[in-house]
């Protein structure tokens, strides 16, 4: 279970103004469930989860995984944190274009060690996972759907029991969107992982677990469907 | 951790600015390696070439003119020793041998020197000759660069760059080793040769000529009958006897100096042209250096979701910092290591025409102050690669992920 505890955080504004961005009392997320994130744009989703995966850090509150809590630990150990335990896919996939799929899903693996090794395999493993086509040298020559089931893999590389995605439909069209939505269901319901979104795409909605609203950076939820 | 795949796909997504950096750092490299490279095989080839000249006694004047003559046979008009003078030199018995030389003729182009086999036997040492030595008048021997041998018949002719009159035919009897020096380019004839076709007495009392009315050819020779030469070379045996023989004959009437004082002179404002060149070098590398990075500052910018991304999937600071510190650092010592090939390749070809030119062997190599010039660029490198890094860090990384 990842639980977010009078979490809150201000930007400031160019005059140099605090603003508040979030202030959530309680959030919980489970694993085994798809929880989803949603509102207006502006609301605070996107900073929502880099706070929970430890990029952002907050102003106060606590961000806890199972026993630990992530808020205050140093910028180091929330890295090591959230590459073992995180996996993130993005709107925009932030792949690199110059590599081929298989070398994208092992750009985590290059963090810690030299040669990618055993995690080749996995890696592999992955991409017939998610019908990845390993004939194509570049991710750049592969459809925008194809590219976000890469991204996918990649954040699966180190199989990590939760996973974090920004808006991952918003910029695939319908069929690709439905191929990413039935992957994180899957993970959720088949592999017992924790799947987090930050969406406003219907389909990965209807698909939830649990709906959650984030307005102006406070947290209402809206329906329970498990 | 391997930064590698992620350094090289940032060089591929912006190839074009890499294979510029890389262009830029290797021209500077080479510019500055082949500047130093060039200007010591100058200075080392140069002081080769005056090796067999022990000591040189001329008549008083410029000491730098006499060289440039004798010991690279660039002819320029110099005073000459008059004939008792160059009686004394010849009789000295402390010398191993003094041979005169005398310049001003021409053969196809190549300078005419006469001297005497002394000189020719001196200059080759223990390598054997293609023919033989000299033993008539007429005959000649040529340097190896020389494009005649042994058997060709060549016309000498007054003047050196411009022919001013025909001489006559020579025969070339022999061909000399390569000896790496100026003289490889020189056609050699006795020194009989040069006075008599001048109009000059011959060297010889025409009472001991041979039967076909031809003066004999080397020492002794008689001295009422020496005309004047531009210097003599004198091979003194020993260093003491070197000195001594160099102040006997630091006189009204002559001068006397080893290639080497004069040469070192030479080297001396050599060496201060090379300072502001090196000095010149060096700035343009840093220069070159200093302008990549802030390239790269910018670079890095376009660059910064992507490595924000890095960040976000678990990659520490050091990862990110590793992979732009590779793609510097790959720079760097790849456009080093072409600039140091380059460098010596362009020295190789400029050596190689001032050889084609001279006559003397000049051996560009890389040495111990071409590796340093290198070796400081590449940890100036090192070094401010850590530039765009903190540029990068500035801001967290979060930030670039909005």
């Amino acid at each position: 279970m990842l639980r977010a505890e009078g979490l809150r955080l201000s930007f400031r504004d160019a005059e140099g103004r605090g603003f508040p961005v979030l202030d959530i009392a309680t959030l919980t997320a489970e694993a085994g469930a798809l929880t989803v994130v949603t509102g207006p744009s502006g609301s605070g989703k996107s900073t929502l989860l880099h706070a929970l995966c430890g990029l952002q850090p907050v102003d106060a509150g606590a961000i806890r995984w199972q026993d630990t809590d992530i808020a205050p630990l140093s910028e180091g150990a929330r890295d090591r944190w959230r590459r073992q335990t995180v996996g993130l896919v993005f709107q925009e996939f932030h792949l690199i274009d110059e590599l081929s799929p298989l070398d994208n899903i092992l750009v985590p693996a290059w963090f810690s060690r030299f040669r990618a090794g055993e995690m080749r395999h996995r890696a592999a493993e992955l991409m017939r996972a998610y019908a990845v086509p390993t004939q194509r040298r570049r991710v750049a020559d592969l459809s925008r759907g194809e590219r976000q089931r890469v991204a996918l893999a990649r954040a699966l590389l180190f199989d990590p029991p939760v996973i974090l995605a920004d808006e991952p439909t918003a910029s695939l069209d319908r069929d690709a969107g439905a191929a990413v939505i039935e992957g994180l269901c899957a993970l959720a319901r088949d592999r017992g992982r924790l799947v987090l979104a930050v969406s406003h795409d219907p389909g990965l909605i209807a698909a939830a677990d649990v709906v959650l609203r984030l307005d102006h950076g406070r947290l209402t939820p809206v329906e329970g469907i498990a | 951790m391997n930064p590698f795949p992620i350094a090289l796909a940032l060089a591929r997504r912006n190839w074009l600015t890499t294979a510029l950096f890389l262009f830029l750092i290797t021209v500077s490299v080479a510019l500055g390696v082949a500047i130093t490279a060039q200007e010591r095989a100058l200075r080392e080839g140069s002081a080769r070439a005056s090796d067999p000249f022990d000591l040189i006694v001329a008549a008083q004047g410029s000491q730098t003119e006499v060289m440039f003559n004798v010991v690279y046979l660039r002819p320029s008009a110099v005073e000459l020793i008059q004939p008792e003078t160059l009686a004394t030199l010849l009789q000295d018995p402390r010398a191993e041998f003094v041979a005169p030389v005398a310049f001003g003729d021409s053969a196809g182009g190549f300078p005419v020197v006469g001297t005497t086999a002394d000189m020719i036997r001196h200059l080759i040492g223990d390598a054997p000759l293609d023919g033989r030595l000299w033993n008539h008048v007429e005959e000649a021997v040529v340097g190896a660069r020389v494009p005649f041998g042994p058997g060709d018949s060549v016309m000498s002719s007054h003047g050196v760059h411009f022919v001013e009159a025909d001489h006559g035919e020579i025969a070339v009897v022999g061909k000399l080793p390569p000896t790496g020096t100026a003289w490889d380019n020189g056609v050699f004839v006795p020194i009989e040769y040069s006075w008599s076709t001048h109009g000059l007495v011959s060297g010889h009392d025409p009472a001991r000529y041979k039967p076909d009315g031809t003066p004999p050819i080397g020492p002794p020779f008689d001295a009422a009958y020496l005309a004047a030469v531009p210097a003599v070379v004198m091979e003194t045996g020993s260093l003491p006897a070197a000195y001594m023989l160099r102040q006997a004959y630091r006189t009204p009437e002559t001068t006397a100096f080893f290639p080497a004082e004069v040469l070192s002179e030479i080297y001396g404002y050599l060496g201060d042209v090379r300072a502001i060149m090196s000095a010149m070098a060096i700035a343009t590398q840093v220069l070159v250096v200093a302008a990549i990075l802030s390239g790269i500052v910018a670079l890095v910018q376009l660059y910064r979701t992507r490595l924000a991304v890095l960040r976000a999937m678990g990659a520490t600071k050091g990862y990110v910092f590793a992979v732009m510190w590779t793609y510097i650092m790959a720079l760097v010592l790849g456009g080093t290591l072409l600039g140091l090939a380059g460098g010596y390749g362009v020295a190789q070809a400029i050596s190689a025409v001032f050889s084609a030119e001279t006559g003397l062997t000049l051996s560009a190599r890389i040495g111990g102050r071409e590796l340093a010039l290198a070796g400081a660029l590449a940890g100036l490198g090192a070094v401010l690669a850590v530039v765009p890094a903190v540029a990068l860090f500035r801001r967290p990384a979060v930030t670039y992920l909005r």
